[in-house]
């Protein structure tokens, strides 16, 4: 389910409502179900992988901190593992149909269950997972405490990153392996599996890999309450974009009765309101005109080139930044904070602050368990740059299993390194920190915007084929201004300046909520303009004219 | 009932000033709101007249009017008074001949060649194109409004025998497949729907099964729209036999009104259009497992199996079009092979991923025009001086 349908808003009123009536626990039970039927929606064979990680984590979680498992966390987890292989794999859920014109529900039973013996298989070999685990587990509770700590820690990474890995980059590596092969004259053709990425699944990976890491780091208690926990790894509003949160800050807020004040409550229709105008007015209606360049196979010009990237970095920014504001209000109705995601990352002056900014949550999620792990600037600054750029690499393949991204965290990792370079000598040689004035920031937020939207174009790219010959039309073909490129729609072209007001005087207030200092007057007009963006975005502008001229 | 949980509605005084604040934040934004939707109507008003083009944003907030509102705009008593948008198209089968007189029977004298192309304005433009490169072709021109291949193959049949042309194309243009599952070129035209009607075919045992429009021109559409009961007639047909056909989107009534209303209609128009869309032709091409879209194939044979019976020579105008990649010459080649139909597929002349090869109206360009004409004119000359040597082997 997609937080722009239909479908989503009636799905977040029934919730609401069901959860404003129920007692805590039921509120918690229902927030599961709903983020069950959120993510499965999309496809429910793929919620076994949610359960699986779930199960692995709090299992894992409650090794490492307390060394044993009660007879009720072992069985419950099992059990619960053992359900959710049944019903998300083997049960075949279209053989049930469901029409409401006219209202009808018929059955093919015989379709509902696979007849054939490899349709049961994850279920048996859940039955051996779960069976072995139970028989191993006395003797893996005896191990000393350092040993098991260890040995759990790995096995939930293991498992974690083993999903990851061969669910989103199985085919990369595969591919990458037989190219490099056939570059070196041999023949190579290996074995390719037709695997369909899991919405979410980098997401939901990192956010429970940071629970394990931070018992392990004895910074937080594993919980008991396994449905809670289910929770916070599948807690529908961020999990399928994020943000990724900690474990110690949204596990206590799942374990304990929740109050929403009425002010929570109205900041998060406004955060939802405001995400849909990023996500549904501007960057839906700057798409149209970015694919048409990106996805041509024509010629384009370099003023093509510059438009559609400046775009993109918009597009980027209203889509995932909006997606990451409706996260956080949608939670907020349930009474969840979740972290701020997106600050202003267009005012960055530099690449460091330009990731304090952007993306917070996979930012800081790489800094605390990935950079620092790594050592760091504890190493010297040779180690130093080298952490920079595994982490900047590897923040790259986080985002897709393709080479652009590869190249697009080795050019920030590149960018974050001469910034380092450059702010080392500059504190040596002057050690009063100068502000830069206003035209000075003006300046440097625009340069490094420029930084940034070349990197949007590593990005945005479908090949390296792409990356080289858009690059070449920006150095070769400076200053070719015919244009091919169609316009966005009248509600990219009326929200990107709306967007980028409220930005600049965001910034000049130093609050994201300015706004609630206004005159009620101006509120009531700035969401009635975001309605009203919204409702002309929902709707893309075809090229109709085509038939006047009969 | 967690009574803990809706003590927000308690009104403490901090939390009774938030909501007054909220309450008239809310009469705020609903004025602005209806402030908005009077002053689009007022600032933006559609023309009255339906000859009168409308400017570009007087168009933008009307586009999510019903159908039924739009239509009825359109017709005026006479056919001076209509919408040229509205006149065009119609298969009247009977008033033909009387409708299509400005169309030539035969060659002009001193030219040697009649081609009769049935399709819509890109068929158009290319045999245009055709003419432009050699002056000594006449041209016998029938389209409708983007007009989908049921159109045009209906066209071509009722057309038969009405003329002496050499050459029929039929132009089949992609985007436009998704009207065989129409009934006329209102429903899937949400934003700006077309008042003709075409049949719809249906595959039965090999066989095409057509199902005829209640309505077959404009005069019948302009009684229509002033009698209440072959207006409902008419939509009940189409709600039966018009996958497109949507009650909130086709219905006229008070919401027409509402510039906001409007612009929601239009969103769950392009929604409903897109999720059917969706259907017939996904990502890896047309959906094959649909009657209608087999009934394209069928088409095709019958068009070219009764060309050759006529002693004229057919060609398949495949005009792949943006979003379309080269799936419509996928889908119908092995057809054309098999069957030696002679045809030209635009998605190697102009491929539908090149912008430079269209227009901003989604049209191609008149240089990509000319490069197809071209190709069909050499397809034209190739065959016909083939069937000279064949007819005369001596020379």
């Amino acid at each position: 389910m997609i937080f722009n349908s239909v479908e989503f808003l009636i799905f977040l009123a029934v919730t609401y409502l069901l959860y404003r009536i129920l007692p805590f626990r039921g509120q918690n039970l229902l927030l599961l179900v709903a983020s069950y039927v959120f993510y499965g929606w999309w496809d429910e064979r793929f919620l076994f992988l949610i359960v699986l990680s779930t199960v692995i984590d709090f299992c894992c979680g409650l090794m490492i901190d307390k060394g044993q498992l009660s007879r009720h966390e072992r069985w419950f987890p099992s059990g619960y593992l053992l359900l959710a292989a049944f019903c998300f794999v083997t049960v075949q859920w279209n053989a049930i149909k469901f029409t409401i014109q006219p209202f009808a529900l018929s059955v093919q039973w015989s379709q509902l269950l696979p007849t054939a013996l490899s349709g049961w298989l994850v279920v048996l070999g859940m039955f051996g997972v779960v069976a072995l685990a139970n028989f191993l587990y006395p003797r893996l509770a005896s191990f000393d405490v350092h040993k098991r700590r260890t040995l759990f820690l790995f096995i939930s990474i293991f498992s974690n990153l083993g999903i990851l890995g061969f669910f989103k980059y199985f085919n990369f590596f595969i591919d990458s392996a037989e190219a490099t092969i056939q570059t070196l004259g041999m023949q190579a053709e290996f074995w390719h599996l037709d695997i369909v990425l899991p919405v979410g699944i980098s997401f939901y990976t990192f956010q429970t890999m940071s629970y394990t890491i931070d018992i392990y780091r004895r910074q937080m208690q594993a919980t008991n309450r396994f449905l809670d926990f289910a929770l916070f790894v599948s807690f529908f509003p961020q999990l399928v974009a994020g943000p990724i949160e900690r474990a110690s800050k949204l596990l206590p807020c799942l374990l304990q009765p929740r109050q929403i004040s009425f002010d929570q409550s109205t900041r998060g229709m406004f955060l939802i309101l405001f995400g849909f105008f990023k996500k549904v007015a501007v960057a839906d209606s700057l798409a149209i005109s970015v694919n048409a360049i990106y996805e041509t196979q024509g010629v384009v010009s370099w003023l093509d080139v510059v438009l559609a990237t400046f775009l993109f970095a918009g597009q980027i920014y209203g889509d995932f930044s909006g997606y990451s504001d409706i996260a956080r209000g949608v939670s907020k109705l349930f009474g969840v904070e979740l972290m701020v995601n997106f600050n202003l990352p267009y005012f960055s002056k530099n690449p460091s602050e330009f990731w304090r900014r952007w993306h917070i949550s996979l930012s800081t999620w790489l800094r605390d368990y990935l950079y620092i792990p790594l050592g760091g600037n504890r190493h010297g600054e040779r180690r130093t740059y080298k952490n920079l750029m595994t982490t900047m690499v590897l923040g790259g393949l986080w985002h897709g299993a393709a080479w652009n991204f590869v190249l697009w965290g080795f050019y920030h990792g590149i960018l974050l390194c001469v910034h380092r370079v450059f702010t080392t000598k500059f504190k040596r040689k002057s050690k009063v920190t100068k502000n830069q004035g206003f035209l000075g920031s003006f300046v440097a937020i625009l340069f490094f915007f420029m930084v940034t939207c070349y990197g949007w174009l590593l990005f945005r790219a479908n090949s390296l084929t792409q990356v080289i010959s858009f690059t070449q039309i920006l150095i070769f073909d400076f200053g070719n201004l015919a244009l091919n490129m169609p316009r966005p729609t009248f509600s990219g072209l009326l929200g990107l300046p709306l967007l980028m007001s409220y930005e600049l005087i965001e910034y000049y207030a130093g609050s994201q909520y300015f706004y609630r200092r206004s005159p009620a007057m101006m509120r009531g007009l700035l969401y009635a303009a975001l309605t009203i963006l919204i409702v002309m975005g929902t709707s893309n502008e075809p090229a109709q004219f085509i038939y006047f001229q009969f | 009932m967690n009574l803990h949980n809706l003590s927000i509605f308690s009104f403490k005084s901090t939390q009774g000033k938030g909501i007054r604040d909220s309450v008239k934040t809310s009469l705020w934004f609903l004025f602005f709101l209806v402030l908005f939707d009077i002053a689009v109507n007022f600032l933006f008003p559609y023309p009255t007249n339906p000859r009168a083009r409308p400017g570009q944003l007087n168009l933008y907030f009307d586009y999510g009017r019903s159908i039924e509102g739009k239509i009825r705009r359109q017709i005026g008593a006479t056919d001076e008074s209509t919408a040229s948008l509205a006149l065009a198209g119609w298969l009247d089968s009977d008033n033909w001949a009387e409708n299509h007189q400005d169309q030539p029977i035969r060659p002009d004298s001193g030219e040697d060649l009649l081609i009769a192309t049935y399709g819509m304005s890109f068929s158009n433009h290319v045999s245009r194109a055709m003419e432009k490169i050699n002056p000594q072709i006449t041209l016998r021109l029938i389209a409708g409004p983007g007009a989908p291949p049921n159109h045009s193959f209906a066209a071509y049949r009722l057309d038969r025998g009405h003329h002496e042309a050499d050459v029929v194309i039929l132009g089949v243009l992609a985007s436009s497949v998704k009207g065989l599952s129409a009934l006329s070129g209102m429903t899937w035209g949400i934003e700006v729907p077309a008042a003709f009607t075409f049949p719809n075919y249906r595959l039965e045992k090999g066989e095409l099964k057509d199902i005829e429009p209640k309505i077959q021109s404009i005069e019948q559409l302009r009684a229509a729209v002033n009698e209440r009961d072959k207006w409902r007639a008419f939509v009940e047909q189409l709600r039966d036999h018009d996958r497109f056909f949507n009650s909130f989107l086709f219905e006229q009534n008070l919401t027409d009104h509402s510039a906001i209303v409007r612009m929601v209609r239009r969103a769950w128009g392009q929604k409903h259009l897109a999720s059917i869309t969706n259907e017939i032709h996904t990502p890896e091409g047309f959906n094959e497992e649909l009657v209608e879209i087999q009934a394209l194939r069928v088409m095709v044979e019958e068009f070219a199996e009764t060309a050759k019976q006529d002693g004229k020579l057919p060609i398949v105008l495949i005009l792949n079009d943006r979003g379309y990649d080269d799936h419509l010459f996928k889908y119908l080649q092995p057809t054309l092979e098999e069957n030696s139909i002679p045809f030209v597929s635009t998605h190697t002349i102009a491929p539908a991923t090149d912008l430079k090869n269209f227009l901003g109206d989604g049209h191609f360009t008149k240089s990509a025009n000319q490069l197809i004409a071209q190709e069909v004119l050499d397809l034209i000359a190739q065959h016909l001086q083939a069937r000279e040597r064949s007819e005369n082997p001596v020379k």
